[in-house]
């Protein structure tokens, strides 16, 4: 494995396109953990490019793509809805080191944050090849394989809505989660997929079985979670 | 690369490759209490470290991102020796038991106290919410925490972790804390692995992809060309010796039906080759080279599958018996396949490998039919548990080497005498050229009472003369270990309506697996642990074990009782809401109470006719009464929320104290020259405190003070034999073994006494702290004693030696309660409250007893609710990582959890006590079952017990 450093978001994403079997890393929970998903050669380590922390620019609440999911559970200013998908990771430990930006862009389907962050109709600043760029999350998340930095995400201040995470446990995957916010809903559905957009956006899901329940138990929380 | 860092304090530098797991470089380095229970799963906190003042696990860090920052290991919480007060406080608190992550648990509330002088329990609950607990459960760790907090305020901790019993004993009775207790929390080099020096060989397991599968040939050719290899070996070049892993008294109730590998596959995961070279990078790249072929047969999971005619058969070779062989035999041999391994029986179990089955029983009392014929109301339901793990936090481990011409295996094992036999079987050599070192076990639970690592570990170091280290990856604890025979058992329960139960019968059909280990003895266990029970005429049960190609089974804390409970006291449940009355009520007017005589167990004798005996000391009436009132029993409690419904169960439960008749204990107690206690223990401390016992019944008998005892035990060298740490059978058969060897030596120091002062040994009488006082007030202290007995013209060193042997039961009884929350609408599950009541008989470590007790309530929620081994269709198992198999963590704990001991005194057991642990494995099932019958009218029948099965038994989808 080589690994390297680079000093800014752009040579980041350079070296994110020049070296084809490569992947960013920050915290690193999901690389270094067991039976990762993440496969690769070459790791890019964007942890010098300043993007942790949160801060207030205006109505918006701007969270560093770096920032560990415990500074997002303990924040002042973030809404509480994000709060409590951040702070449903399984430990303290993986709260430390696990970054909003790392579980968002691994597009799983029983992240913490995805459903709350478009719920939330996050926004997401990102350098790409062209330079920096906002798009939605939604957007950002629907292209999958894309190979841009996640520098932060934006979401208006005072935004209220509420978490939802059916498990077996604390630490299991969740069969189904889901966050609304403000008439938007987003559900992830365990090893079947994401949906975002109305209450009943849940049935673009292709349900399946998986070791968190069958697809018709899935089915039917997501029918009935809100 | 170099990473510069400070590690507690310090400038240091860390070497290794910059992508290397940080855990695994500070291990090397020499801070070894950072372990690794989860092969970086990022789980179970073994590996907790603090990098710059946040609490991570090591094992999810590369070297190079601790470059330039600040670590913090459990090390650093020691000054020189001494232990801090976190550290202090939890084995005042009692959970530093088998303490493989112990030290990190330390660590995490030291921050946690360090940041929040005044945390509260949701805080606690989040600093500990990443390090998984098996043996002593949660609740203990919040008191910890306020024993810090009242030494810091007071300087001193007056709060006792559990109430004294017999006020007229010193030791005995008392929360002492465990006499190792320093040394584990510490981090000390205790394990297995601190014990392998460098340049240790290493073995690799090549193991079936396939589930059954004869084994036409293996090619180890090119992967002896890999250079490092040392050697492979395969069902080609080992001896096919029959044996079984069981760690079992010898003649052993569990057939030998395997040899070292096999050249049949029977399980996905099953050995097929060994290959032992310099390091694990080479023995995985051998691996890769190693060809081959298998001829794949069906394969069956269930016992459904299994007793079906014309099922494929899991074992076909040539039936042995050592004594009771049937006359038909060789009959019956006629069509064994050579290409199978024998099936030898040291006595019949009544098995029939033609139909898949490994062992059966039966047996009962009174009439059956003519208690259904009274009953006014009859249940007749099945219930089935599931395959569940033991998930020790060290995985399955050995080190060997040769020293002297003698094979040295250093164990995590509950059994090092029956490591010793098996091995030295295996390896065609007498015991005395073994020698097996018990260290300390980081959690057993029942899986460390087989052999499962000993026999090839010791066969591959006596045949290469090499030192080989092994350790189980995470996943080969799934699925190449023991676990829990899953059973399917049916009840048939009669009552009236005034709560009289006129008949039980139970039809149990177990699940062994690839192998028959406890293949009769644990699905006994679901009777034998449950019948007695109850004061009932008429019950009857049958068994019948049968062969399948899941992963391996065997013994698992509680063994076949919890399986057991969860069908009877369902049953019990269900027969009471048929007829219409409280099942608290049917249970008081239903159990056993002392002096009753227990006929049922003659035909629970597990292989040969059981003893009668009358019940003995017994507290099960006393803590059914405490557990409903502190439940308030009766009272219906309703959620504000009409989506939940709250519903209360509750179970009664008893066990054993080892097996009279079977298990045998031995002692030695040895006056050292300075008048100090040394015991030698045969039995096996696996964390549970058991050299604890020894230091205080030899202390209570020799009247010296606690700390001038020392234990060591479980060395097959310097300690005498012991069946083992398993049954429920420390505290009763090894305690009262060390017992007697410390009355054999105040009797020894009387005597020497009595010659050095001239007095008559009748006027000689031992006083604290180590004296011998002669009525006319002359005093000779324990050190003088030695001195002289030892001198050059002394009559040598006084030496306490005893065994236990019993036809005596001593049961421990108790009682479960739940109270349970359920979504109706989503199936979510909540214990709300869960109290464990129970008779230890005197309670010998009282705080190690209490937390035992919730450690095991704990697994048994986490069996009830989450936990589950689930196979592919070809019998693959799927849930390999702690995540995804399920166990509980502190968030699972119940909100409102207690514990408590009913004092009773037991007439047998070492001072009075009785075991403690394993019956806390009986209760959850069933009282969570009916306490969510209770809220939804919902009676769920198969472990695990999920939101799924709950809607759907509620028509939801």
């Amino acid at each position: 494995m080589r690994i390297y450093h680079p000093a800014s978001a752009e040579e980041a994403v350079r070296l994110r396109h020049e070296l084809e079997s490569s992947q960013y890393i920050a915290g690193g929970t999901e690389i270094m953990r067991l039976g990762s998903s993440i496969s690769c050669d070459s790791l890019i380590d964007v942890t010098a490019l300043s993007l942790s922390g949160i801060r207030m620019e205006g109505d918006e609440i701007i969270i560093g793509a770096l920032t560990p999911l415990e500074d997002i559970r303990i924040s002042d200013i973030v809404p509480a809805f994000i709060r409590e998908a951040a702070a449903s990771a399984a430990s303290l430990q993986l709260r430390n080191r696990a970054t909003i930006g790392g579980n968002f862009a691994l597009r799983r389907a029983d992240s913490y944050m995805i459903p709350a962050l478009l719920a939330a109709e996050a926004e997401v600043d990102i350098m790409c090849t062209e330079g920096p760029k906002r798009k939605t999350a939604a957007t950002y998340f629907g292209k999958t394989g894309c190979r841009a930095l996640l520098l932060a995400f934006r979401i208006r201040a005072g935004r209220t809505g509420e978490n939802r995470r059916i498990a077996r446990s604390s630490h299991a995957h969740a069969a189904v989660t889901g966050a609304v916010s403000e008439g938007t809903y987003a559900y992830a559905v365990s090893g079947s997929g994401v949906a975002w957009g109305g209450k009943e956006s849940w049935k673009d899901i292709a349900f399946a079985d998986d070791l968190t329940g069958s697809a018709d138990y899935k089915r039917y929380l997501a029918s009935v979670l809100f | 690369m170099e990473a510069k860092v400070t590690i507690n304090g310090k400038p240091a530098v860390l070497r290794g490759r910059e992508d290397e797991r940080l855990r695994d470089v500070l291990y090397r380095e020499g801070y070894t209490s950072v372990r690794d229970s989860d092969d970086a799963e990022g789980f179970a906190g073994s590996d907790t470290i603090v990098l710059d003042g946040r609490l991570v696990y090591s094992n999810l860090l590369m070297l190079y991102q601790a470059d330039g920052r600040s670590i913090r290991t459990p090390e650093g919480l020691l000054r020189g020796r001494a232990i801090n007060d976190v550290q202090e406080a939890m084995i005042r608190a009692g959970v530093v038991q088998s303490a493989y992550n112990a030290p990190e648990a330390a660590l995490a509330l030291t921050v946690l106290l360090e940041k929040n002088p005044d945390p509260s329990r949701d805080d606690i609950k989040d600093a500990l919410s990443g390090i998984f607990i098996r043996d002593a459960g949660y609740e203990h760790y919040y008191m910890a925490v306020d024993m810090v907090k009242e030494k810091r305020k007071n300087g001193s901790i007056s709060t006792e972790a559990a109430p004294s019993f017999r006020d007229n004993l010193m030791y005995v009775g008392k929360p002492t804390g465990k006499i190792d207790g320093e040394a584990l929390v510490s981090g000390d080099r205790l394990f297995v692995e601190d014990k392998v020096p460098p340049h240790t060989y290493t073995m690799h397991v090549l193991r079936s992809p396939f589930a059954h599968a004869y084994v036409k040939s293996v090619d180890i050719s090119e992967a002896l060309k890999v250079d490092g290899v040392v050697d492979i070996f395969t069902a080609f070049n080992t001896p096919a010796i029959p044996y079984m892993q069981a760690g079992q008294g010898f003649p052993e109730p569990s057939p030998y039906d395997r040899v070292l590998i096999n050249r049949k596959v029977r399980h996905v995961g099953d050995r097929v080759a060994a290959i032992v070279a310099a390091d694990e990078e080479t023995a995985l790249k051998a691996a890769e080279l190693v060809k081959v072929e298998y001829d794949p047969i069906e394969p069956v999971f269930t016992v459904e599958e299994a007793m079906a005619d014309g099922a494929p058969l899991v074992h076909n070779g040539k039936v042995e018996y050592v004594s009771g062989a049937p006359d038909d035999l060789d009959e019956y041999n006629r069509s064994a396949d050579e290409r199978e391994e024998k099936v030898i029986y040291q006595f019949p179990l009544h098995g029939d490998i033609h139909r898949n089955i490994a062992a059966s029983a039966h047996g009962g009392i009174g009439d059956i039919e003519k208690g259904f014929a009274e009953a006014d109301a009859i249940v007749d339901e099945t219930y089935q548990t599931s395959q569940v793990q033991c998930t020790p936090l060290e995985p399955h481990v050995c080190y060997g080497h040769i020293e002297g011409g003698r094979l040295v295996l250093s164990c995590s094992t509950q059994v090092p005498y029956h490591v010793r036999r098996i091995v030295a079987k295996v390896c065609e050599i007498p015991e005395n050229k073994v020698h097996v070192i018990k260290e300390r076990v980081g959690g057993g639970y029942g899986s460390k009472q087989d052999i499962l690592v000993e026999d090839l570990i010791g066969y591959a170091v006596w045949k290469t003369g090499k030192p080989i280290y092994y350790r189980n990856t995470r996943a080969e604890e799934f699925y190449a270990n023991s676990t829990r025979h899953p059973m399917r058992m049916r009840v048939k329960m009669g009552g009236k309506k005034d709560g009289t139960i006129t008949a039980i019968y139970m039809d149990v059909r177990a699940n062994t697996g690839p192998y028959g280990n406890h293949c009769l003895t644990v699905p006994m266990n679901a009777s034998s642990k449950t019948l007695p029970i109850f004061r009932v005429d008429n019950m009857y049960y049958d068994l019948i074990t049968y062969y399948t190609n899941i992963p391996p089974t065997g013994a698992y804390q509680g063994y076949g009782a919890p399986k057991g409970y969860f069908a009877i006291i369902s049953a019990l449940g269900e027969l009471a809401m048929k007829l219409g009355i409280d099942p608290l009520m049917m249970a008081e007017k239903n159990i056993v109470e002392e002096g009753y005589m227990l006929e049922i167990l003659k035909g629970l004798g597990e292989g040969r006719e059981g003893a009668v005996v009358p019940v003995g000391s017994c507290g099960l009436r006393e803590a059914l009464e405490r557990g409903a009132k502190l439940i308030d029993w009766g009272k219906k409690d309703e959620s504000p929320d009409p989506d939940w419904k709250i519903g209360k169960g509750f179970a009664m439960i008893q066990q054993g104290s080892g097996l009279p008749g079977l298990d045998h204990s031995n002692a030695q107690v040895k006056l050292l020259t300075d008048g100090t206690i040394l015991v030698l223990s045969g039995g096996a401390d696996l964390g549970t405190g058991l050299d604890t016992i020894s230091a205080k019944v030899a202390a209570e008998v020799l009247k010296v003070p606690l700390d001038i005892v020392s234990v060591v035990s479980g060395d097959t060298d310097s300690c005498m034999f012991d069946t083992g740490a398993y049954a429920s059978s420390g505290t009763y058969f090894s305690g009262n073994a060390s017992l007697n060897a410390a009355k054999d030596l105040s009797r020894k120091i009387i005597h020497e006494a009595a010659l050095q002062m001239g007095e008559k040994e009748e006027d000689l009488s031992i006083e604290y702290p180590g004296e011998v006082v002669s009525k006319s007030g002359r005093r000779l202290s324990y050190w003088k004693i030695s001195h002289d007995a030892t001198a050059g013209d002394g009559r040598g060193q006084l030496i306490g030696t005893g065994s236990f042997t019993t036809p005596n039961f001593a049961i421990p009884y108790g009682a479960h309660f739940a109270e349970v929350a359920v979504n109706v609408k989503t199936g979510e599950i909540k214990v709300l409250k869960f109290y464990a009541i129970q008779d230890a008989g005197t309670p010998i470590n009282p705080e190690l007893a209490l937390c035992q007790m919730y450690g095991a309530a704990m697994k048994s929620i986490g069996h009830t609710l989450y936990e589950d081994m689930v196979l592919d269709k070809n019998g693959k198992c799927l849930t390999t990582t702690f995540t995804d198999y399920g166990v509980p963590m502190i968030e699972e704990a119940p909100l409102d959890f207690r514990a408590e001991l009913v004092d009773i005194n037991d007439q047998y057991g070492p001072f009075g006590a009785k075991s403690i642990s394993e019956i806390a494995c009986n209760g959850a099932a069933p009282a969570i079952a009916m306490a969510i019958a209770d809220a939804t009218g919902v009676w769920v029948r198969s472990w695990p017990i999920t939101g799924e099965k709950i809607l759907r038994g509620l028509g939801k989808f």
